[in-house]
């Protein structure tokens, strides 16, 4: 195999290789180096390249190796963080000119597992500013770089679905992770609420804040939760849960298995050319065997004002520090410093009526789960929109971007259950997502029904064009 | 939604902000309280507590 084709491997297959000593960690990050120089420009998925530090870290890998210290899957593999993940050497700048010159002096915990499994780190991923706002920084979306490639973790998405690297982690505090996903057509990975240490992932909403990767396939995702799931007595939202093999059951295939599909809130104002795609999802799903019925989660249409006001509230929270220094409030943009403004009037009665509300659909999403093993929906009710939209139309109605699309993503913040979203076809050349979430802490079932979907379906086989060649 | 309240609140709550950023606040707060009176409005059971994250923990000796 030429070194121009590993970008568009596993990494899982890159792990085999490297463990093999078929490829070596300096020839897996030059060639993630070399995608990057090429597809880059047109894509903007990396606020920073770190090419010297990550052919040093690939080398000290390869000797590593090489001397018989063979650590894992993620040994010698090149990845992309998040720009909010605290990286010592490294600024992190969570998206904002506030933090221009940030520069963590621990890191993150997330980035700290990655790092001693033996994880090579290119550089770090675009962000919106602060996680927050829609005015979207110029990342584009690799299937058409005219359109966006989804919310915060835009860049990780796109460099994942660009060949940029094996990996790339993000944040999801309403459906960061799985958006870019479903419009990237990559995998994207949201663990229950503290299976995954948030500490040094600078908050955007403690309660709803969750670090994941996003990867090409199901299997890649499961190798990284194994390195980064577990207890940290840094996060105070962390679960002291005993941690699975996510491996193990991972290709056990899905006959008998019960799917449930919510029959509210999420085919209400779905686009016409992504519903079909999910629909005939759910059918390879009972092609490979399991069984698909109808459940109620009668609330979940009225869960939008919860999150509204969780994530204003918290937000707000955290950066009024900043917001009341007029040097640094002048660095804010202002349509997210408007929005951090905004979360100063969310009344503490609304803000606790939703935190009841929660409970109530955990009680809820507990009794649709009492007949089945997942959940199945759509990642989102629509395709990557113009970078230039801030409105969408669909079935008829104008929607901000923004609540367009975490219709279907933000309620398994609200429960804080576990949900993958895996690519699921195309509609008019844009990917499409469809959503598994799992009970609580069973991160397993939903990364078996993904593997199985994704052998019976392929679609994480198909990558886009060349971004550079198609740049508008 | 008119600025001259909004000011009020924003002045009594010890939040001053220029005309221009309470512009900007007044539009989305307007686009948020429908989804918020939806919030309001639902009839949620008296013995459900609110969800908050607070651990007691041991104190060391």
């Amino acid at each position: 195999m030429s070194a121009a084709e590993w970008p568009w491997r596993s990494l899982a297959d890159a792990a085999s290789a490297v463990e093999s000593r078929a490829v070596s960690p300096v020839e897996l990050t030059q060639a993630c180096l070399d995608r990057i120089e090429k597809v880059d420009r047109a894509v903007h998925a990396f606020v920073s390249v770190h090419a010297e530090g990550a052919l040093e870290a690939a080398r000290v890998a390869e000797r590593d190796i090489s001397a018989g210290r063979y650590r894992g899957p993620l040994h010698g593999i090149p990845v992309g963080i998040k720009d909010n993940y605290d990286t010592v050497g490294v600024p992190t700048r969570n998206g904002s000119q506030v933090f221009t010159d940030r520069m963590p002096s621990s890191d993150s915990t997330t980035w700290a597992l990655l790092r001693d499994a033996g994880a090579v780190l290119l550089g770090k991923t675009v962000m919106s500013e602060a996680a927050w706002g829609v005015d979207f920084p110029p990342v584009r979306n690799p299937w058409d770089v005219r359109r966006n490639p989804g919310l915060s973790s835009g860049g990780s998405g796109a460099a994942v679905a660009a060949g940029m690297c094996f990996m790339a982690m993000g944040s999801d505090t309403g459906g960061s992770i799985r958006i870019p996903a479903g419009l990237s057509g990559v995998v994207g990975l949201k663990a229950t609420y503290g299976r995954v240490s948030k500490a040094g992932v600078m908050p955007h909403t403690w309660s709803l804040d969750n670090a994941g990767p996003l990867t090409r396939r199901v299997e890649d995702a499961a190798l990284t939760l194994r390195v980064i799931a577990g207890f940290d007595p840094r996060d105070p939202g962390s679960a002291d849960m005993p941690v699975g093999d996510y491996l193990a059951s991972l290709k056990k295939g899905i006959r008998g298995l019960r799917v449930g599909v919510p029959s509210e809130h999420f085919w209400d104002r779905i686009e016409s050319r992504v519903e079909p795609v999910v629909r005939q999802a759910l059918r390879e799903l009972e092609g490979a065997g399991a069984q698909v019925e109808e459940v109620s989660i009668p609330h979940m249409a009225g869960a939008l004002g919860a999150i509204l006001v969780t994530e204003m509230a918290s937000v707000t929270a955290w950066h009024d520090t900043y917001l009341r220094q007029p040097d640094r409030r002048a660095q804010y943009t202002p349509e997210v410093r408007a929005l951090m403004d905004a979360g100063k009037f969310v009344f503490a009665t609304d803000f606790l009526k939703a935190q009841r509300l929660r409970r109530v659909l955990i009680d809820e999403v507990r009794a649709a789960f009492a007949g089945v093993d997942v959940l199945a929906t759509p990642t989102l009710p629509l395709c990557g929109w113009e970078v230039s939209q801030s409105h969408v139309e669909i079935a008829g109605q104008p929607e901000h971007v923004l609540h367009a699309c975490w219709r279907y993503t933000y309620p398994w913040n609200l429960t804080g259950l576990p949900a993958l979203s895996v690519p699921c076809g195309f509609a008019d050349g844009l990917p499409v997502g469809l959503q598994l979430v799992g009970k609580p802490f069973d991160e397993a079932t939903i990364l078996r029904v993904g593997e199985a979907y994704q052998q019976a379906t392929r679609w994480h086989e198909q990558h886009p064009a060349d971004p550079a060649s198609s740049a508008a | 939604m008119t600025l001259p309240p909004l000011k009020h609140v924003a002045d009594l709550a010890g939040y001053p902000l220029s005309e221009a950023d309470l512009k900007q606040v007044a539009s989305i707060l307007e686009g948020m309280m429908e989804d918020i009176q939806k919030l309001r409005d639902l009839d949620l059971p008296d013995d459900i507590e609110p969800i908050l994250s607070f651990h007691v923990d041991p104190w060391e000796a």
